[in-house]
């Protein structure tokens, strides 16, 4: 496999579940790739793992050639994996704008070491991240204060964020739970253009008309294995896929 | 543009208002060692200075970093003892030996760093234990440290070949560097290390998710912390002459988390607030002197119900209430 990342027969246990159980995929550079899966089927977890925030307990993630699997979490950052979250990890009484400076935290400790001048590079990020959350379409909310904020553009804000680290790999949780049509569009509309500025992208939703739309190819895992794998359409037409769905619909139902 | 506008105007005039609040505020200190010069108010302030400088540094590691260290008076000690074998035995002056001690403290915050695997209130009796272990090393070490007979004799105060004895020349040396830690820990928390400390104590898995090395920040939180209380040891070994294990016992440690607390865990000058506070219940009523920590146990109790903002929050909540009665105004 020579995709940017590569899972190889990845696994993560907790006690006896086998959250994620072997999981083999590759996402190639500039795609836009969908995770989905029913609940408890072990997305997050896969996103926890390859952004390091879990260890895993067996396999091997690479990111273009690098073992991950051994890089702490905040180094992971480093080598271009950037993350949101499920429940948006923000500092709450900080302003919009120093949360998405705070994201360029490795150019941060470098100004703040190597350059006496670290108030000029300061400023400089500070423009950098006005034109990231503009980008996001948080560019009138620059000043207010994170915690203030609905929770759609909480999600915006951890994307911004996220991308002034520049990341090769951005690994979105359910970036669009709770927002209504027209606001989901407006995020697809941001997503679909970060594979032009070298950004790829696994996202997780369970928001299905959004991520048919806007992903290139979807992985379908269910208790913690992949079950199917293809462009939407060919995911919509698997019979395993669309058994493992009615099932959960009957469970629920 | 005119909203922005107001703000930045906004900005200017708090801006100014800081400027003024901060030069008169610094005049009035400067000013009380004229004032006050021959009084027994002047060397109680000495000493208030000198251990809000010592709560300063565990204000930083507290409450800008999170990380909450029960044992800073083994740092205050650290720099004691490491800054007085300089002078006593290399004849060094105060710079250079506060350049000692700033090793030495130094390398106790490296033998505590394990301990930041810890978290919460799990690190803090780690940390109580560290300090009591410390005082243990001071009592028993002799030879470094005379032990609890302690140390004699310590040359007065010396900078750049000018000797500074008595309360009033005292006060100023160390008014003046307890103002210089305040500006570099105030300049250092609006650089990229304060928001990123910031942004860890506020959330760390958000922080991680950013690239920040929460473990090595919380480290600097804990190093960065250490120094002022380095120096505030040796200030106050050449003040007084003498230094005995017993003002670095776990006491101290207790002494000088209560003033960051009852000062307000959020603010620098809350921590020499709750050292003027903390040192007044110590000294002036003699005769309840054996009560001391059950009444900073009522103070910190009484202060979270009333203040949890600690005493430098009683300004905001004043206007704030004052706003609430005059009308028109939002709490």
């Amino acid at each position: 496999m020579t995709g940017l990342l590569d899972l190889s027969d990845v696994s993560r246990s907790f006690g006896s579940l086998k959250a994620v159980d072997g999981v083999t995929t590759s996402i190639a550079a500039g795609e836009i790739r969908g995770l989905i899966g029913p609940n408890g089927a072990g997305k997050t977890t896969v996103v926890n793992l390859i952004s390091g925030f879990i260890p895993l307990t067996g396999g091997m993630i690479e990111l273009d050639g690098l073992r991950l699997d051994r890089i702490p979490a905040h180094a992971r950052v480093h080598h271009g994996i950037g993350r949101t979250f499920q429940t948006p990890q923000l500092c709450p009484t900080m302003s919009v704008l120093d949360n998405v400076v705070v994201g360029a935290h490795k150019r941060l400790a470098t100004a703040r070491f190597r350059n006496l001048r670290a108030r000029s590079s300061l400023s400089s990020l500070r423009s950098e991240a006005a034109n990231r959350a503009k980008q996001v379409g948080l560019g009138d909310l620059l000043h207010a204060h994170a915690g203030g904020l609905s929770y759609g553009h909480m999600r915006l804000l951890e994307i911004a964020r996220a991308l002034m680290g520049s990341p090769r790999l951005l690994l979105l949780d359910e970036p669009v739970a709770g927002m209504n049509e027209v606001e989901s569009d407006e995020v697809a509309t941001i997503v679909r253009e970060l594979p032009q500025a070298g950004t790829t992208v696994l996202v997780i939703e369970h928001d299905m008309p959004f991520v048919m739309g806007l992903c290139d190819r979807i992985t379908v895992l269910d208790h913690g294995d992949v079950i199917a794998e293809g462009t939407p359409a060919e995911v919509q037409a698997d019979p395993r896929v669309e058994e493992v769905y009615l099932g959960t619909l009957g469970d629920e139902g | 543009m005119r909203a922005r506008d107001a703000i930045l105007s906004r900005h200017h005039r708090s801006r100014t208002v800081t400027i003024v609040v901060t030069a008169v505020a610094v005049a009035a200190l400067y000013g009380a060692a004229p004032r006050y010069d021959g009084t027994f108010f002047l060397s109680f302030l000495v000493d208030v200075v000198i251990l809000g400088l010592a709560a300063l540094g565990l204000q930083h590691t507290v409450g800008d970093g999170g990380v909450l260290n029960l044992g800073q008076a083994a740092f205050f000690g650290l720099g004691a003892y490491g800054g007085v074998w300089t002078l006593q035995h290399w004849h060094w002056t105060t710079l250079p030996a506060f350049g000692a001690a700033i090793v030495v403290a130094a390398l106790g915050a490296v033998v505590m760093a394990p301990l930041l695997r810890l978290r919460g209130v799990y690190f803090a009796m780690a940390s109580f234990a560290f300090g009591a272990m410390m005082f243990e090393i001071f009592g028993q070490a002799v030879s470094l440290t005379g032990g609890e007979n302690g140390l004699f004799l310590v040359p007065p105060l010396r900078v750049f070949g000018h000797t500074f004895i008595g309360n009033r020349d005292s006060y100023l040396v160390v008014l003046t560097v307890a103002l210089l830690c305040y500006a570099v820990l105030a300049l250092l928390m609006r650089s990229g290390y304060g928001l990123s400390l910031h942004a860890v104590r506020q959330s760390e898995n958000g922080a991680r998710a950013a690239g920040v090395n929460v473990a090595r920040l919380r480290f600097f939180a804990l190093l960065i912390g250490v120094i002022p209380a380095a120096l505030a040891g040796v200030l106050y070994a050449q003040v007084h002459g003498i230094v005995q294990a017993s003002v670095f016992d776990y006491n101290q440690s207790v002494a000088l988390i209560t003033m960051v607390i009852v000062g307000g865990v959020a603010s620098r000058w809350g921590a020499f607030a709750g050292a003027l506070l903390a040192q007044y219940i110590s000294v002036y009523p003699r005769a309840i002197e054996q009560y001391r920590f059950l009444l900073y146990g009522v103070l910190i109790a009484a202060l979270m119900i009333v203040l949890p903002g600690g005493i430098a929050s009683v300004g905001r909540v004043a206007l704030a209430r004052s706003r609430v009665l005059l009308g028109g105004g939002r709490l």
